[in-house]
């Protein structure tokens, strides 16, 4: 294929927008949809994790062919999630674009994520083309919803193309634009190899599948390719572009986007963001890559059997090649055992990752409730970051403590005003800025801890204004904070897994809250277990849960004994899902217990 | 010559009680009739002169409601086909309001030698909260008229933990069965099963469960009452004066070979269990067409039974040996599960006693605890 008949791009929106109902349209129009597929919606969303939660959790690239007046063109796709949690996954699809189509709602307007998006293609130089989508719905308000476009993001009238994504409008006048507005690919096909690796996965028969950019050159089966970070040189198995499973081809070719599949099973040699060259006659400087994002949440996920272990390492070394969001390094817990500190972008992403684990990997797992990191100043002179609240230094050693905080932009309509205000104030919030989008719609500009950001804020903020809030956030920084480390003690002793960083206005209600629901789920068990919970040594709460005095199937005669042989199975399998804390058997729900704030 | 105990299954109430999950229907003299024929007919499809029989334990459902005709045939018909043990141990339920003079004068010629009434409580109140159909008044006179009728072997079925029971009423209750001329008492707490209208009212909190506290009171004071009577608690829910042990129920615990007939009767031969169709319609259908009215069975391996000779065996105040289990299976309970025992052993749930292995009076009230560790 000619480059000038190439394009590459991207769709933007924020959650709910239609993206992936725009790339059914797309796929149809250009009879790229699998026969089979025809009755489904949002068909790229194949993971069943997607399907289940309708969401789209992962970019999904796939090519198609169109002609247009007598010419034939590549379209490469990438449809991409909308949620904050999934911006990276964006912002990678959108290194092997030249432009994108930003879908806007128009019963629904500009939100959050819809700024965000905007902001990242343009930061990434891609032309860019406004649309209007579910103009078919009896609320749209389309006048209302271009003037927003044109005020706020700055595009022109006659850019904005009008579509309903569900009853086809206005794709044929959008596939146009996309060959017309898009610039083809540059780069060079006898240049020396250039690819950028935006995405991978893992085959158990193949190796790392690589997905990616290239820039320059070509790459063929048979050709020995350099990965730069790690110089490690591999023979090409096989090249091919994505659609509904891989589809090989002789060649990937300067501007194309594709997979490359070499055999490679040590993961760390196919690294996300890294640059592929030709063995024999490498570039000299990889290309710039990505920025490094650095996790939002950590929490502490353990292999429930303790053999499980390197199973689990394995699979988190797996999933972060499909996931280079996630982060992760080995942590021991005196409660829990040796298991992992993983990083996440949001408590989104992080039930994600659990759930792929413990599906996709068959790890079952006990996950300790979530936190941000905190900079701790020392007496004597030291910072430390910390990622893990058991890893606290003793109160009488610490001079201060900071924690992280984010710039939250809120758009909402603005007769919620009131109510959000409010509700920013309870989060310890500072407000920065407030702007009108128009009469109607508000855009609020807060400073808050991240800590009360990622919990329940984003529920309470739906609940608030109805649904109609939406909610983008980036990091701005530590800000010094009261706050103490809560510890709680199971028989008198601290289990660390349970320790968690709150504000001293907060931690008597907190450690109140939390001994009550621990006495609810650890059942009883032969002796007495006292739960306290404490504040730099001083007790603050406390409860009882009393022994256990009577467990005894009182009847078993003649045909009783294979039934009630069912019963004490079934205990039994309930005891194998307690982990052992000194003498105490504690059941997984309650390092969550801990999360519930209310 | 194989020794067993014979077990027959009437499944009849002439109505439910509140807390039961047994497997009871309704019934007519039609029903009753064609049960009959139908567990006639698999007696003699089953039951051989290569049997020695040394107990018989006519249960239930109530036993007591079957028209003496049939009852008669029933037993007639066990008597032509096998062998009895010369000291047998011959048991029926009975239960309050469905029994009279002459039907134990019946009982008693028939050969019938061990009766086992469900009294369960002597209060109205309680037995009202119970849904049984009968009053205090007629619980106590089926006891009175048992042993008038000359029965020297009776057991009583006591309920304790019902929610309006109190430490006072409970004394009474046992008090006035023991005052009369019994060999046996049966024990149990009263149990929320999932399915049953106690349960579901509980878990509507139309009642509450007794407090746990008092629960262990009643307990406490059982054993003391119990002992100034010389009844010996012999497994997890029962007494027995001494030598009076159910020699039937103890086959169970023992782990030994029984027959079970009627429906939804269980069967353990050769390390097989297997039982009969729960359904009365079903189970006459079959036997109608001489056919097999087993449903279900299992096989279980040396490792299982002998898994299961330890569990029943707990249960026994005299434990269970196991050299002897060895012996029987060729399975070290001793070696594979020595970290489990040791474990029981230092929580005070079980003790050693020579090769026998034993519930504490603490590991009585947490039996689960320690049968679960021999799953
Ligand atoms: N009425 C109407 N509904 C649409 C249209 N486009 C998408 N939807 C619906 O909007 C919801 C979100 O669509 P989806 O494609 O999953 O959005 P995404 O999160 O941006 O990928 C789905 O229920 C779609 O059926 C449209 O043009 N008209
Ligand atoms: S009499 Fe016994 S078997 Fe019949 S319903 Fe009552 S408890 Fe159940
Ligand atoms: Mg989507």
């Amino acid at each position: 294929m000619k480059l000038s008949n190439i394009r590459n791009f991207s769709i933007i929106a924020h959650i709910d927008h239609g993206k992936s109902t725009l790339a059914d349209r797309f796929l149809e129009k250009t009879n790229s949809m699998p026969k089979k597929k025809i009755a489904e919606e949002q068909v790229l969303d194949q993971m069943d994790l997607e399907r289940e939660r309708g969401i789209t959790i992962k970019s999904h690239p796939i090519r198609m062919y169109y002609v247009l007046d007598d010419e034939e063109y590549e379209l490469h796709l990438i449809d991409t999630p909308g949620h904050v949690d999934f911006s990276y996954e964006v912002s990678r699809s959108l290194a092997a674009c030249e432009g994108a189509i930003l879908v806007v709602d128009a019963t629904q307007g500009i939100e959050a994520q819809t700024l965000a998006n905007y902001s990242l293609a343009l930061e990434n130089g891609l032309t860019l083309i406004p649309v209007i989508n579910k103009i078919d719905l009896p609320g749209a308000e389309i006048e209302r919803v271009k003037k927003q476009l044109i005020d706020s993001l700055g595009f022109l009238e006659e850019e904005i193309i009008l579509v309903s994504a569900k009853e086809g409008i206005g794709i044929d006048e959008l596939l146009r634009a996309v060959t017309e507005r898009i610039p083809p690919p540059k780069g060079d096909l006898t240049k020396n190899l250039e690819a950028l690796i935006f995405d991978a996965y893992f085959d158990s028969y193949r190796g790392v599948v690589v997905y990616t950019r290239v820039f320059n050159g070509t790459v063929k089966k048979g050709m020995n390719i350099k990965m730069m970070s790690t110089g490690a040189v591999y023979e090409v198995d096989e090249v091919g572009y994505f659609s509904f499973g891989l589809h090989p081809t002789e060649s990937l070719v300067a501007g194309e986007v594709g997979y490359i599949i070499a055999n490679i099973k040590n993961v760390k040699d196919a690294q996300i963001g890294d640059t592929i060259t030709d063995a024999n006659s490498p570039i000299e400087k990889p290309l710039p890559g990505f920025k490094r994002i650095k996790p939002m949440v950590y929490c502490g996920l353990f292999p429930q059997e303790s053999n499980q272990y390197e199973d689990l390492r394995e699979s988190l070394e797996k999933l972060q090649l499909n996931d280079p969001a996630l982060v992760f390094e080995p942590e021991n817990s005196e409660a829990l055992g040796p298991g992992f500190r993983c990083g996440f972008l949001g408590t989104l992403h992080m039930e994600i990752v659990e759930e792929r684990l413990e599906r996709e990997y068959g790890v079952k797992l006990v996950a300790t409730a979530p936190n941000v990191v905190y900079r701790v100043s020392t007496k004597d002179g030291n910072i430390l970051e910390i990622n893990n609240p058991s890893q606290f230094p003793h109160y009488s050693l610490i001079e201060k403590i900071e924690e992280p905080y984010v710039k939250v932009s809120i758009i909402s309509p603005s007769e919620f005003i009131g109510p959000i205000m409010e509700l920013c104030l309870g989060k310890r919030g500072t407000l920065i800025e407030m702007n009108y989008i128009d009469p109607m719609k508000v855009v609020f500009i807060y400073e808050l801890p991240l800590n009360e950001v990622i919990f329940d804020f984003f529920d309470k903020l739906k609940s608030v204004t109805r649904g109609y809030a939406s909610l983008d956030y980036e990091p701005i920084g530590f800000r010094e904070s009261d706050l103490v480390r809560l510890e709680i003690l199971v028989k008198g002793e601290t289990v660390d897994a349970l320790s968690i960083i709150v504000h001293r206005d907060e931690a008597e209600r907190r450690g109140r809250e939390i001994v009550k629901k621990l006495r609810t789920l650890i059942p009883r068990q032969l002796f007495e277990i006292p739960l306290q919970a404490a504040v730099n040594g001083k007790v603050i709460a406390r409860e009882n849960i009393p022994p256990l005095k009577k467990n005894v199937l009182q009847k078993c005669y003649g045909g009783d004994v294979t039934r009630k042989k069912k019963l004490l199975e079934k205990q039994k399998e309930g005891k194998k899902r307690l982990k052992q804390i000194g003498q105490v058997e504690v059941p997984q729900e309650a390092f969550l217990a801990i999360l519930k704030s209310d | 010559m194989i020794r067993i105990a014979l077990y027959i299954h009437v499944p009849f109430c002439i109505k439910k009680c509140l807390y039961c999950d047994f497997y009871s229907i309704r019934f007519d003299v039609s029903l009753l009739n064609q049960y009959t024929l139908a567990l006639i007919k698999e007696l003699e499809l089953r039951l051989n002169r290569d049997y020695l029989v040394k107990s018989i334990y006519l249960g239930g459902g109530t036993p007591s409601i079957l028209p003496l005709e049939n009852l008669e045939r029933i037993v007639d018909t066990i008597y032509m086909l096998t062998r009895l043990e010369e000291n047998l141990e011959f048991t029926i339920e009975i239960n309050p309001g469905t029994i009279n003079k002459e039907k134990l004068k019946i009982y008693k010629d028939l050969g019938i030698n061990r009766i086992s009434i469900g009294i369960q409580s002597l209060i109205d109140d309680e037995l009202q909260l119970l849904g049984r159909i009968h009053s205090s008044k007629e619980a106590l006179e089926a006891l009175d008229i048992s042993i008038e009728s000359g029965f020297d072997n009776i057991n009583v079925d006591l309920i304790y933990g019902i929610p309006t029971q109190t430490l006072k009423s409970w004394k009474y209750t046992l008090e006035s069965v023991l005052k009369r001329n019994l060999t046996h008492i049966s024990i149990y707490s009263l149990m929320y099963e999932p399915g049953t209208p106690l349960y579901k009212s509980f878990i509507r909190r139309e009642m509450d469960q007794m407090p746990e506290d008092l629960e262990l009171e009643i307990f406490d004071v059982t054993q003391e009452v119990l002992d100034r009577h010389r009844f010996f608690w012999y497994e997890i829910s029962n007494y027995a004066k001494d030598g009076y042990e159910c020699r039937h129920n103890l086959t169970y615990w023992k782990g030994e070979e029984y027959l079970g007939f009627g429906p939804s009767a269980y069967s353990f031969m050769r390390n097989t269990r297997w039982s009969n169709t729960p359904n009365v319609k079903a189970y006459i259908e079959l036997l109608n067409r001489s056919k097999n009215p087993k449903i279900w069975e299992e096989k279980l391996s040396p490792f299982e039974k002998a898994k299961e000779l330890v569990i029943l065996g707990l249960r026994l105040k005299e434990g269970v040996s196991l050299s002897e289990v060895h012996i029987k299976t060729g399975i070290n309970i001793e070696e594979i599960f020595a970290e489990n025992i040791k474990k029981l052993i230092s929580q005070g749930l079980m003790c050693r006693k020579g090769d026998k292995i034993a519930l504490t009076t603490k590991g009585r009230l947490l039996g689960n605890l320690v049968f679960g560790e021999f799953l």
